[in-house]
């Protein structure tokens, strides 16, 4: 009985624990996250005054896309005229002319 | 109960001896689970980040354009407001980017216009004196720098010498992490502003609901400003990241259901010998309803250790490892990324809303097929084999 049980009930009863322990952790860890962050959201909120927006620095690549909502209509083409893509931000990759090498050509002899 | 538990006992023991039938269907739960559960708990935290952090904002900034092109704003344009009694202060700001070569990114420069305690996410002070700045965290980072070194940066002017005075620490990050804070006399300096004209006008409110009210009467006094309210910056917000979210999730809804039909398929494209078993079963005695039973405690189990062990697994990969490859998905690329410290807003309701999407469905499809395979006539299949 308790070999069988070993066999067969013990890895589903080690996962349903490994499971249910993630679960419970993640609440823990979360609630005790929120409460540190409780502490902080006042001072955060005066750091906030000290800035142009509570947007959220997502990115710094183009001076448009800091502070979406308050940036000037023209900024994109003013920066880049020949941009193809208006928000680099929304790309996976820096553009290709950033992290392109340009090395002297060498001729053969 | 007796019953329930020799079932139930019944049930994990027939996953096991269909090992590779529950583990490959366990694990694409299990994927589907994490990737789901990412999305959206990265999604909440993002929403709870700025809707924290937006009432520490002016109700109203006040920008003038000039031929549809932005200008500078004179410090004194909306004194007649001053006295208004929704209006608390007007507080004309000095602002900019700065764009830094070695980096490829932009600066946030400001000048300051306030000198509140921040004791836990600031490591040094603000700026008093001139030549002095405060900077964010990933800045400091980038440029190797800690308070009391110097630095010199490329001004209006030619370049300027500065001396760090404090380190905006990683828990502010997503706010300030390109910040570099000065007295406002070197913010003008760096920024070329040489006369006595302000970026902005930042507008407190007594009462937040009169926005629209004195949006108005300012729109009567400078007819050429743009007037953007803490709202609409709300709203846009809310907007953009749902949208990116919504997209994501968009994308997966479609995999959760291929993964489904596929579980269906191969739930009841086994049910030959599902048929066998389920007769051999009926003949040493067990009911219709034992066999059903059976078959659902079966998937559920399977689904639930899949769908909590994902959903744990997104919570540390987002939470603890700080989510590598999600968070350029969502946010893009960017020279300047700030330390992904967000606080997670899971609740023991969320928890049970995600587990229900994922195993409801999941054990739902198995439903049928077990009808399929306890519907059997006993006797004539052990008579003709299988």
């Amino acid at each position: 009985m308790i070999a069988s049980f070993r066999r067969t009930l013990l890895p589903f009863f080690l996962l349903s624990l490994v499971s249910i322990g993630g679960l419970f952790f993640a609440l823990i860890d979360a609630s005790i996250r929120r409460e540190d962050e409780r502490k902080r959201v006042d001072e955060k909120r005066a750091l906030v005054s000290l800035l142009p927006s509570a947007e959220l620095f997502f990115s710094s690549s183009a001076r448009w896309l800091r502070h979406p909502s308050l940036s000037e209509p023209m900024a994109p083409f003013a920066d880049t005229p020949s941009g193809f893509d208006v928000d680099p931000a929304g790309a996976l990759q820096p553009p290709l002319s950033l992290h392109r090498e340009i090395r002297p050509k060498v001729q053969p002899e | 109960m007796k019953r329930f538990l020799s079932l139930l006992a019944f049930a994990l023991a027939s996953l096991i001896r269909r090992k590779r039938r529950s583990l490959s269907l366990g694990f694409g739960l299990l994927l589907i689970a994490f990737l789901l559960s990412a999305a959206l708990l990265l999604h909440d935290s993002i929403r709870a980040e700025y809707e924290r952090l937006i009432p520490g904002m002016a109700e109203l900034s006040v920008h003038q354009l000039r031929g549809g092109r932005p200008e500078r704003i004179a410090g004194d344009a909306l004194k007649e407001l001053e006295s208004h009694p929704g209006i608390r202060s007007i507080t004309p700001r000095v602002w900019g980017y700065l764009y830094l070569p070695p980096l490829s990114a932009n600066l946030t420069v400001m000048a300051k216009n306030g000198d509140p305690a921040l004791p836990t996410i600031l490591d040094g002070t603000l700026p008093d004196n001139e030549g002095e700045l405060t900077i964010g965290d990933r800045l400091a980072h980038s440029l190797g720098l800690r308070p009391g070194d110097s630095i010199a940066l490329p001004g209006a002017a030619g370049f300027q010498l500065f001396t760090v005075r404090g380190v905006f620490t990683s828990d502010s990050s997503l706010l300030a992490g390109d910040l570099a804070l000065f007295t406002e006399k070197d913010a003008r300096s760096l920024l070329g502003y040489d006369d006595e004209l302000y970026t902005d006008l930042a507008i407190a409110l007594s009462a937040p609901s009169e926005a629209n009210a004195i949006a108005a009467r300012i729109e009567k006094l400078l007819p050429g400003a743009r007037i953007v309210e803490r709202s609409a910056i709300e709203r846009a917000y809310a907007l953009s990241f749902g949208q990116r979210a919504g997209f994501l999730a968009a994308l997966l809804l479609p995999i959760l259901g291929s993964f489904l039909l596929i579980a269906w398929d191969r739930l009841s494209g086994s049910s030959d010998e599902e048929r066998y078993e389920a007769g051999v079963l009926l003949i040493s005695g067990w009911e219709f309803r034992d066999i059903l039973t059976f078959r659902i405690l079966e998937s559920s189990a399977l689904s639930g250790i899949a769908a909590a062990l994902g959903i744990s697994l997104a919570y540390l990969y987002l939470f603890i490892f700080d989510a590598p490859l999600l968070a350029d998905l969502l946010l893009g690329w960017s020279s300047l990324h700030p330390t992904f410290k967000l606080t997670p807003m899971l609740h023991g309701s969320q928890l049970l809303m995600l587990v229900a999407i994922l195993v409801l469905p999941f054990t739902a499809i198995s439903i049928l097929p077990a009808f399929r395979s306890a519907n059997v006539d006993a006797d004539a299949l052990l008579r003709g084999g299988r």
